[in-house]
């Protein structure tokens, strides 16, 4: 479980600031406010060892092709542009205090044996590349500090990949999933979740959440055709399975959550617009499910939401756990972004009394 | 175009239930013509202190310089009191001493009234407004019909709600109006001396 969150000059923030995340935390406010940009900071704190962090955020936002200068690559992260600055993701993991500071570094220089773990991008290269890099300095509470490099490849104007030098294994791995209202998720990775599921027998589990959609499926299995393996449905009376994302978008989200949470404990998800592709009706019952799937897994979901309806379906669902959960409305006046925190029973008296909380 | 269910005015006036809001809409106007503030419904007494911890998340609540809290005495004015003070203690607000008189910091100026008024140990806002037709023929035939039920084996737990609705069913133009909307259609005496510490607080807001 994540808490105390501060983050600096990361994206829209200047400084903000978060005292309190529930188990369950629902991030709202007016468009432009920064709601995916507070996930994506969570994340580039929880997925600090991949060369592809920052790749993957603007895949995850729709761009999948960037002209490259090699500080293009990088300087959207930072405030305003300016890479002068440092960002700090600050956070209390389970109580105990870590952050990382990411700046730029004009002098790294790849020392030539260097070990690398790679992350092809889909990245068009039109201008000259230099060894820039982003340099991740990740502190833990005892004071110690490893610095790890994110940069290009200067060598490989063919294809410019994205390279991570030093020993990212000595950084603590976060368990950790961003799930994007923009993207579909990648169907082998939702199966090869799964798939961890089905070697423990505990498919139903995952059933029984679809079920709140769809209460025709008997049974999920994962069917690999050629080199894909896919995650198919069972629908009572039909004859055959069906792939999952060929159901609809909510079962397709449904799953990729639930998997999420179920296939390993002590997970943080991430999940951007979670209203989107559910009706409201069965809302409460997901809220329901979710909260009881987190508790049993020890993990903890923190997503977004523009929606006055799937707030009231949290408030509804949730009502046997209320300490679990929280709301953050995020505030823009002039350039500061704040964030304004209620609990379940605020958020109650808001529904009561038709506060406008979005 | 203003949001419903958000701060648009700097000056609030937050009351429990839909007919206290009601009637101090109309209140406010009377005193204040000018239509400068903004009268709020926090629900349930139970309610408050959450309601003003939500008024303080919104966007717009740095603009806000007046808040005053009315609320019945119910059956003791001095527990409404204490009960209000501790709401606002508990939402970090300024906090008056005593009902009907402002205390403020450098931000934000705040006052409480209880209903039917400070000279009270108990009611609520019926009894206010019955007090202001005190001199009204009809109360006396009120009076006579209520004895009548009660002689009949009727009894009232809520006599006030009684009373006040029976004086408003014995006139052609409020019959089978709530408080609230007597209030508009201003079946009560708004400039009656019992309304007096009500206009005073409204007037300084």
């Amino acid at each position: 479980m994540i808490s105390d969150v501060v983050i600096r000059n990361f994206k829209c923030f200047k400084s903000l600031t978060i005292p309190e995340l529930g188990r369950i935390t629902l991030i709202s406010g007016r468009n432009n406010v920064g709601k995916t940009s507070l996930l994506e900071a969570l994340f580039l704190f929880l997925d600090q060892r991949n060369p592809g962090m920052v790749l993957n955020q603007y895949s995850r936002r729709g761009i999948k092709q960037i002209t490259l200068t090699t500080e293009a690559i990088w300087s959207p992260i930072f405030c305003d542009y300016t890479k002068d600055r440092e960002i700090l993701v600050s956070l209390a993991k389970n109580g105990k205090p870590e952050q990382i500071t990411v700046r730029f570094n004009r002098e790294f220089a790849p020392p030539p044996s260097m070990t690398v773990q790679t992350e092809e991008q889909q990245i068009s290269t039109d201008e000259e590349l230099t060894t820039v890099a982003v340099e991740i300095e990740y502190a833990a509470k005892s004071g110690k500090k490893i610095i790890l490099h994110h940069f290009c490849d200067p060598n490989n104007q063919n294809r410019p990949t994205v390279f991570t030098q030093t020993q990212p294994a000595k950084i603590p791995l976060q368990l950790a999933s961003f799930l994007s209202s923009k993207e579909h998720n990648p169907p082998d990775e939702i199966a090869k979740q799964f798939s961890i599921l089905a070697k423990q027998d505990r498919e139903n589990e995952a059933v029984e959440f679809l079920r709140i959609i769809e209460p025709r499926l008997e049974r999920l299995k994962i069917i690999t055709e050629g080199p894909n393996s896919l995650v198919h449905g069972k629908l009572k009376g039909l004859t055959r399975t069906l792939p999952i994302n060929f159901m609809g978008e909510g079962m397709e989200k449904l799953l990729a959550l639930i998997v999420a949470i179920t296939h390993s404990p002590n997970r943080i998800i991430l999940l951007d617009e979670i209203e989107n592709g559910l009706h409201y009706s069965i809302m409460p019952k997901i809220w329901e499910a979710l909260g009881k799937a987190l508790r049993k897994y020890d993990c903890q979901l923190i997503t977004t939401t523009h929606s006055y309806e799937c707030l009231q379906a949290a408030h509804e669902g949730l009502s046997e756990m209320p300490e679990d959960f929280r709301y953050i409305r995020l505030h823009r006046k002039d350039d500061e972004i704040s964030a304004k925190l209620s609990n379940y029973d605020m958020i109650g008296t808001a529904l009561k009394t038709n506060r406008e909380v979005r | 175009m203003s949001e419903p269910g958000t701060i648009t005015q700097k000056k609030l006036l937050l009351a429990e239930g839909r007919d206290a809001e009601l009637f101090l809409v109309w209140l406010g106007r009377h005193f204040r013509p000018k239509k400068d503030f903004q009268v709020m419904d926090f629900g349930g007494i139970n309610e408050l202190t959450n309601f003003l911890k939500l008024l303080a998340n919104d966007e717009s609540y740095d603009n806000v310089e007046t808040i005053v809290i009315a609320r019945d005495a119910e059956t003791d004015a001095k527990a409404a009191t204490d009960s209000i003070r501790q709401s606002m203690t508990d939402a970090k607000m300024p906090v008056p001493q005593k009902p009907f008189e402002y205390t403020q910091n450098s931000s934000i100026k705040t006052a409480f009234m209880i209903f039917p008024g400070p000279k009270h140990k108990d009611g609520r806002l019926e009894d206010l407004c019955l007090s202001t037709v005190e001199k009204d023929p009809l109360l006396k035939c009120v009076d006579d019909y209520l004895e009548c039920a009660k002689a009949e084996g009727e009894q009232f737990s809520r006599i006030h709600k009684n009373k006040l609705h029976c004086f408003l069913a014995g006139k052609n133009d409020y019959a089978g109006l709530p408080i609230g909307l007597a209030s508009r259609e201003r079946a009560w005496d708004f400039e009656h001396p019992a309304l007096e510490p009500f206009k005073r607080i409204i007037q300084e807001m």
